[in-house]
C-alpha cells in the first residue's frame, strides 16, 4: 500500500465522530477496506445500537491465533477553544497527523488494520491466524471487550497485541486493576438545630471511610513492578444546606489492584464492611461498583514480550522495555477468555492522548505497520 | 388607629418581597409613617445599596430606653406552586389569619411594635423615657445588620430590649447561637495511578473533621435550659473525577453554642486545629466563616422577664410559658453591645416559620400591638 493511502486511510478514521459512541461508524469503514478479500473474516458484534466492535480474522486456521486489538472509542475533544486543529479534521501538519484519538488510539488500531491488509494485499501465506478486535467503550469501561470476551472472539488466542500508545519504547506486560465503587450513604434530613430528630448521612459515610482505611491495611503485598494496592476516594458529596441535618450523601472510591489479590478479596472486603455498618443504628450504606476489571500479571520474560523487544529494535533502531501500567486496558477482560495467553501492549502516541491538539507523528504510524507485520509473521512461525 | 388600619399596614409589609434583599422598601415605607411626628429620631443605617436599616428614638426624656427589635428581611418562598395563597399577597383567610412568607417570621412583629409606638405618639407618650424601635436587615442570612447597629453603638443605652420574633406570644428568654464555617482543603491533583505524585484533598478534610470533632467535643458543659453544644458537617463536596486524586474538597458545618461556650472561644479552638494541621505536610486548608452569633444567655427569674411574662398573661388572659430557644437572633450580636441590658423575645407569630402557607393569626398580632404599649407605658414609667 502506498504512504499516501496509508494516511488517508487513517485521516479518514480519525475524521470519523466516535467519542463514547458511534462506533459502528468506524467498525463500517474497517470492513470496507476488507471488503475485496473474500478470505478476510468480518464480523460485527452489537453492544448497543450505534455501537458495533468488530472482529476481523484473516490467515490459516491450523496454525496459532495472534490477536490485534484496539478501541475504536475516543474521549471527548474537550474545550475546543484550546485546539488550533480540528479535532476532527485529522489534518497533517509538520509530519504529524493531529486529531482526537491521532494518539489514544486512532493510530494503533490503523496500524494493525493496514498491517493485516498488505498481508492480503500481498497474498501473504499467514502460518497462523491473526484475528483483529476492534472495540467499543474502552475509555468509558472495557464494555465492548466485555462482548467480545463473553461472545468467544478472544477463545483460543496464542498472544494479543494491544496496540494502544505505550510509547514505542516500552510494552505494558503487567497492568494494575481497577475498582471503582461507590457508597450512598442514606439519612435523615432535620434542622441542625434537633440533630436528634435526624440521622446525619455525611458521618456515617465519614465512618465507612475511617474503617475502610483499616479494613485495607492488611492487603500490603507489594508487586515490584506494580506498587502496592491503593484505594483513594477521589469524589464525595453530600448535604443539602447548612442548617439541615444531611439525608443524603456518597463518595466514589478508585482502587489500583495489582496481581497478588484477584479483586473478589475487595470486593468480599468491602461487603462485609458494608453489612457490618448496616447493622449498626441509623446505617443505611449501599455499595455499587463500575466496570471494575481484574489485574493484568503478565511476565517480562514471556516469550510475546521478548518478541517484541527484539522486533521494536529491529524496526525502531531501540529496544523496547517490559514495563507496568497503572491503568486496566481491555486485555484485563480479554484475559477471562478460554485459554492461557499473554497479552501486551504496544503502540505509537504522544504524550497529548486526552488533550487538546492530541496528535502522532506520521514516521511512527507508518513504521508501526510495519512493526506490527514482523511481529506477526515471526510470532506465527 | 383602627384595627382594618392596622392589618392593612401589616399586609403591606407582607407584600414587599424582601427575601434577604430590599430591605429598604420597609424601611422607607415605615419612616413615612413616622414622618409627621416631633420628638421623633430616625436613622437610616446602610450596609449596602437596597439593604437599609432603619434606628427610630421617639421621645426626648432620659430617663430609661426601651427598645423593641425586628427584622425586614425573610426567607425564600421554597416553591410558590406548593402555597395555597401567593407568598407576598398577604391574603386575609375566613378564620382570621394573614398569610404570606414573613407574616410569623416576623413582619407581624415588626408591624405591631410600630404601630404600638405609633399609638403611643398619638397619646402624646411616652412622657417619660425613650422608645427605640431597631429595624434590622439580614437576620435570616449573616445578621450583618444587627452585628452593624451593635458596633455602631446604636444599643449601648438600652436598658431592655424586646424582641418581637414571632413566638405565639409565648417567651423566649435564652436562646443558642450559632458558627457557620466552611473548611476548603486544598491538595494536588494527579491520575489516581500514582497518587503519590497528588495530595488527596478529601483525605485531608477528613481528617481536619475528624480532630475538629474530638477537640469541640470537650465542651461538655450543659445548659440546663439548652442542653449542650451541637456540632453537625452538613454540606460536603469534593473531587473531579473518579480517577483523578482530588485537589480540592470542602465542607460546612454547624455548631451550635450555648451561653457557657462563647463563639469567640469556639473559634479559637476551632482556629488553633486549623494551624496544627496546617503546620503537617501536604495540608492546606482555609477557615471561613459563614455565620456567627453567640448565644443570648438569660435567667427565668430576671426582674425583665418576669415583668413580661406577667404583661403578657394579663393581655392573652392565660399563663404562657418561659422557655429556651434552638434558633438564633439579633439578639446574638445585640449582647455584644456596650450596655448589660436583658432581651425577651416575644411577639405575634405561629409554628410555620419558613414554611409554605406561613401565616399569623391577626387577633394575636393585635393583642401583640396592646402588649407592646402596655409594656413601654409601665417600663419607662416604672423602675421594675
Amino acid at each position: 500500500m502506498e504512504k499516501q493511502e496509508k494516511i488517508d486511510i487513517l485521516k479518514h478514521i480519525i475524521q470519523i465522530k466516535s467519542v463514547n459512541d458511534n462506533e459502528t461508524e468506524v467498525a463500517d469503514y474497517i470492513a470496507s477496506l476488507f471488503e475485496k478479500y473474500p478470505n478476510a473474516k468480518v464480523e460485527k458484534v452489537n453492544y448497543a445500537p450505534n455501537r458495533d466492535n468488530l472482529a476481523v480474522t484473516i490467515g490459516n486456521p491450523k496454525g496459532q491465533r495472534l490477536g490485534f486489538s484496539g478501541h475504536m472509542d475516543v474521549v471527548d475533544p474537550g474545550d475546543l477553544s484550546k485546539w488550533t486543529h480540528d479535532p476532527f479534521g485529522g489534518e497533517v501538519a509538520d509530519g504529524k497527523i493531529f486529531g482526537r484519538g491521532a494518539s489514544d488510539m486512532k493510530t494503533g488500531l490503523t496500524a494493525q488494520v493496514i498491517a493485516m491488509l498488505e498481508f492480503l494485499e500481498d497474498g501473504v501465506e499467514l502460518p497462523g491466524e491473526i484475528r483483529l478486535l476492534a472495540t467499543v467503550g474502552e475509555e468509558t469501561g472495557e464494555y465492548g471487550a466485555a462482548t467480545l470476551t463473553d461472545e468467544g472472539y478472544a477463545d483460543n488466542l496464542a498472544g494479543l497485541v494491544i496496540s494502544e500508545p505505550s510509547g514505542l519504547d516500552q510494552i505494558t506486560y503487567t497492568a494494575r486493576g481497577v475498582i471503582d465503587y461507590r457508597i450512598e450513604s442514606t439519612g435523615k434530613a432535620a434542622h441542625s438545630a434537633r440533630p436528634q430528630n435526624g440521622i446525619n448521612a455525611i458521618d456515617n459515610l465519614m465512618v465507612y471511610y475511617n474503617e475502610i482505611q483499616k479494613v485495607m491495611a492488611p492487603f500490603d503485598k507489594v508487586n515490584p513492578i506494580l506498587g502496592g494496592v491503593l484505594h483513594n476516594v477521589d469524589l464525595i458529596e453530600g448535604g443539602e444546606q447548612i442548617n439541615s441535618i444531611p439525608a443524603k450523601a456518597w463518595l466514589m472510591a478508585n482502587m489500583r489492584t495489582i496481581p497478588e489479590y484477584p479483586n473478589q478479596v475487595f470486593y468480599d472486603a468491602i461487603e462485609k464492611l458494608v453489612a457490618e455498618l448496616n447493622e449498626s443504628p441509623g446505617f443505611d450504606l449501599k455499595l455499587s461498583y463500575s466496570f471494575p476489571e481484574e489485574a493484568i500479571p503478565g511476565q517480562p520474560d514471556a516469550p510475546l514480550v521478548k518478541l517484541a523487544q527484539k522486533v521494536s529494535k529491529e524496526t525502531f533502531g531501540k529496544e523496547a522495555q517490559p514495563v507496568g501500567s497503572g491503568g486496566a486496558n481491555d486485555g484485563a477482560e480479554f484475559l477471562r477468555a478460554k485459554g492461557d495467553f499473554t497479552s501486551i501492549v504496544y503502540g505509537p502516541g504522544s504524550e497529548t492522548s486526552h488533550m487538546p491538539d492530541e496528535y502522532v507523528e506520521l514516521a511512527d504510524f507508518l513504521k508501526s505497520i510495519d512493526f506490527y507485520k514482523k511481529l506477526a509473521l515471526e510470532f506465527l512461525a | 388607629m383602627d384595627q382594618q388600619e392596622k392589618i392593612k399596614l401589616l399586609q403591606r409589609i407582607v407584600q414587599m418581597e424582601t427575601v434577604n434583599d430590599h430591605e429598604s422598601l420597609v424601611a422607607d415605607y415605615l419612616a413615612t409613617l413616622f414622618q409627621p411626628y416631633p420628638n421623633v429620631e430616625m436613622t437610616r443605617v446602610r450596609y449596602k445599596s437596597g439593604r437599609d436599616n432603619l434606628v427610630v428614638t421617639i421621645g426626648t426624656d432620659h430617663h430609661r430606653q426601651l427598645g423593641f427589635a425586628g427584622h425586614m428581611d425573610v426567607v425564600a418562598t421554597g416553591d410558590p406552586q406548593k402555597w395555597d395563597h401567593a407568598p407576598f399577597s398577604g391574603d386575609i383567610t375566613d378564620d382570621f389569619k394573614m398569610v404570606g412568607r414573613g407574616a410569623s417570621d416576623m413582619k407581624a412583629g415588626l408591624a405591631a411594635m410600630v404601630i404600638a409606638a405609633l399609638e403611643l405618639l398619638d397619646q402624646g407618650e411616652p412622657q417619660h423615657g425613650q422608645i427605640k424601635l431597631i429595624c434590622t436587615i439580614a437576620e435570616e442570612s449573616t445578621m450583618v445588620g444587627s452585628e452593624q447597629l451593635t458596633k455602631e453603638g446604636y444599643l449601648d443605652d438600652l436598658d431592655a430590649l424586646v424582641i418581637c420574633e414571632g413566638s405565639g406570644l409565648d417567651i423566649s428568654y435564652t436562646h443558642n447561637g450559632d458558627i457557620d464555617y466552611r473548611v476548603t482543603s486544598h491538595g494536588k491533583a494527579a491520575h489516581s495511578a500514582s497518587p503519590e505524585m497528588g495530595v488527596n484533598a478529601i483525605e485531608n478534610l477528613m481528617t481536619f473533621w475528624h480532630t475538629a470533632k474530638a477537640e469541640l467535643a470537650k465542651f461538655d458543659e450543659t445548659d440546663a435550659v439548652l442542653g449542650n453544644l451541637l456540632h453537625n458537617v452538613t454540606v460536603i463536596k469534593g473531587g473531579e473525577q473518579i480517577n483523578s486524586i482530588p485537589a480540592e474538597a470542602d465542607l460546612e458545618a454547624n455548631i451550635r453554642l450555648i451561653p457557657q461556650t462563647p463563639a469567640k472561644v469556639v473559634k479559637q479552638r476551632l482556629e488553633a486545629v486549623i494551624a496544627t494541621l496546617n503546620q503537617q505536610p501536604g495540608f492546606e486548608l482555609d477557615l471561613e466563616y459563614l455565620l456567627v452569633g453567640d448565644a443570648l444567655p438569660g435567667d427565668q427569674n430576671g426582674d425583665f422577664v418576669q415583668f413580661v411574662k406577667r404583661e403578657t398573661e394579663a393581655e392573652v388572659g392565660h399563663e404562657v410559658t418561659l422557655s429556651g430557644d434552638k434558633g438564633t437572633t439579633d439578639g446574638s450580636k445585640f449582647i455584644d453591645s456596650k450596655g448589660d441590658f436583658p432581651m425577651v423575645i416575644v411577639g405575634p407569630g405561629s409554628n410555620t416559620a419558613h414554611q409554605v402557607n406561613e401565616y399569623v393569626d391577626l387577633n394575636q398580632y393585635l393583642k401583640a400591638i396592646e402588649l407592646y404599649k402596655n409594656i413601654s407605658l409601665k417600663f419607662l414609667e416604672g423602675d421594675n
